[in-house]
């Protein structure tokens, strides 16, 4: 097989023809990269300035009971708005940003995060064993700090995911066995032989099996139901709501007595909230600035509202809690040279950029590509 | 615009287009991927030391970003049938495993860029670790399941897939 991939891989390579350079094109894209950075530069040299003549003022709208600044770094972390630890990656080596503003660095390499809670945040490991790690509070030095426990099960070989409020853990096996566990109750919540798919999503509801053909959702006390599902990309399980996101289309449906109701239609890549009470859309018109929009339910169903204060172009959207939105963004919308993480506050619909101090190179809040 | 990077880019056009397509399978989106790489190149031209490394540093960068900047339009091909490879890019005229290179665009892009700098850069495992920021068992793990899936996707026995080591 190897020899047929080098050789396929060089058969494509020779018989393609370049095309000549685009000399005009790419001076214009030199320019337009050179510009960008010295309006960045510019605008991170006015940003310092301010900060001089005015008192830093964190915006404070969302809970956190953190108030001490971490000794242990040498950079001076800011207080952020985030009520518990943020989790991200940099070229594949696991961070935290806890609420202080103190980044810890976990020293090991990982195919990115799985999920997280207050209580833990479980990722994988390069080899695809899991790596667990408990988060403790220290509410007298202020101080958050986090110890290597281990997981319920060692290795998930490709399949295994996280409810995003990071209570339930759901894997297969290669037997076929799925099985769903219940931190709150540290043991198995349930448990499908010979399942009819691998877990795409669990939550409160069950867990989401995508078989060959069709998605389904098997409830906690066995009931199974198919759910239309055209190809989506990611599917959002939580609270008594579903969400199945495409990169340009999503729909959010209610979950009543295991079946879907009152489904409407999003526009953008969506994403559901832990407890199922908000959704980001992401959407990138053509030609315009992304926009990014957070979707509360209200009397008249689910309503939208643009969020603010991202500098750059959003890349990836991960919620911390349901009050709290974690961005990348990316002012080459590349992803490679910078990518700066924000959090952004439900209440305001107001984003500020996480300062990371110590950490260099590319955020990440996604699993690698598998 | 620097003389030097000016002759660089003339010299290794052709062989990083040639690279920039196997990671995106779609001709105006290498040219667009290798353009950019090429310009973020040149911005920071000057403060490369070893000019001999260029190519390296540009190969980086755009597996970086079919990885990663492209997984938006990766997304977006989702659901939409496999480009025609055999009839757009003229490349009906030559013998090329089409069956395979089709079942090679449908990998996720980082299994397909291990295998690109793996087996057309000819790049060692540890060489390929470098260039894409993950490690050497990451390479070995992502090779050996793009081999298994493109056997699966060939129908062919897995027990065939061995990855071999550099």
């Amino acid at each position: 097989m190897n020899t047929q991939i080098e050789s396929s891989l060089h058969g494509v390579a020779d018989a393609v023809e370049p095309p000549p350079i685009d000399q005009v094109a790419f001076a214009s894209r030199v320019h337009s990269l050179r510009k960008r950075r010295r309006t960045r530069l510019a605008a991170v040299a006015a940003a310092a300035a301010a900060v001089v003549v005015a008192v830093p003022v964190s915006v404070t709208t969302v809970i956190n009971d953190v108030r001490s600044a971490d000794q242990e770094s040498a950079a001076s972390p800011t207080e952020t708005l985030l009520s518990r630890p943020a989790y991200f990656t940099v070229e594949g080596r696991l961070y935290a940003l806890a609420p202080n503003g103190q980044v810890h660095d976990f020293a090991v390499k990982s195919g990115g995060i799985l999920g997280s809670s207050e209580d833990r945040v479980v990722a994988f490991a390069k080899d695809r064993t899991l790596l667990q790690y408990d988060a403790t509070f220290d509410g007298g030095t202020g101080k958050w700090s986090w110890e290597r426990t281990k997981a319920p099960l060692a290795s998930t070989g490709d399949v295994a995911v996280m409810s995003a409020n990071g209570r339930w853990l759901a894997w297969q096996d290669n037997r076929g066995e799925v099985t769903v566990f219940d931190y709150a109750a540290n043991k198995a919540s349930f448990e499908i032989e010979q399942a009819i798919g691998h877990p795409i999503a669990v939550g409160p509801a069950g867990v989401l099996l995508r078989g060959d053909r069709d998605v389904w959702l098997r409830s906690p006390n066995g009931k199974q139901t198919r759910i239309k599902d055209s190809g989506s990309w990611a599917t959002w399980l939580a609270g008594d709501v579903l969400v199945s996101s495409h990169v340009n289309r999503s729909r959010a449906y209610d979950i009543v007595n295991g079946r879907l109701a009152n489904g409407v239609k999003l526009p953008g890549n969506a994403s559901l909230s832990p407890n199922g009470r908000h959704i980001s859309t992401l959407v990138w018109p053509d030609g315009q600035e992304t926009q990014l929009k957070i979707w509360a339910k209200g009397v008249r169903g689910w309503e939208g509202s643009e969020v603010r204060g991202i500098q750059d172009d959003p890349q990836v959207v991960r919620w911390l809690d349901d009050e709290t939105l974690l961005v990348t963004a990316t002012s080459d919308r590349s992803g490679y040279e910078e990518s700066v993480l924000y959090g952004c506050s439900v209440i305001s619909r107001a984003c500020e950029q996480l300062e990371t101090p110590g950490v260099k190179g590319p955020i990440d809040l996604d699993l690698i590509d598998e | 615009m620097d003389q030097d990077f000016s002759e660089f880019m003339a010299a290794r056009w052709n062989a990083l287009y040639r690279t920039a397509y196997l990671l995106t399978g779609e001709p105006h989106q290498a040219e667009d991927l290798l353009q950019e790489a090429l310009a973020k190149t040149c911005v920071k031209w000057n403060t490369i030391r070893d000019k001999g490394a260029a190519d390296g540093y540009v190969r980086r960068i755009l597996a970086h970003d079919a990885i990663k900047g492209w997984r938006r339009r990766e997304r977006e091909l989702l659901g939409d049938p496999p480009s025609d490879v055999g009839t757009d890019d003229g490349l009906a005229r030559h013998e090329i495993h089409l069956d395979l290179w089709q079942a090679i665009q449908e990998l996720p892009p980082r299994m397909r860029a291990v295998l690109v700098l793996r087996y057309y850069e000819d790049l060692t495992e540890t060489a390929t670790a470098d260039a894409l920021g993950i490690s050497v068992g990451a390479v070995k793990s992502q090779a050996h399941a793009a081999t298994r899936r493109l056997s699966h996707l060939l129908d062919e026995p897995t027990a065939t897939a061995q990855m071999g080591n550099s």
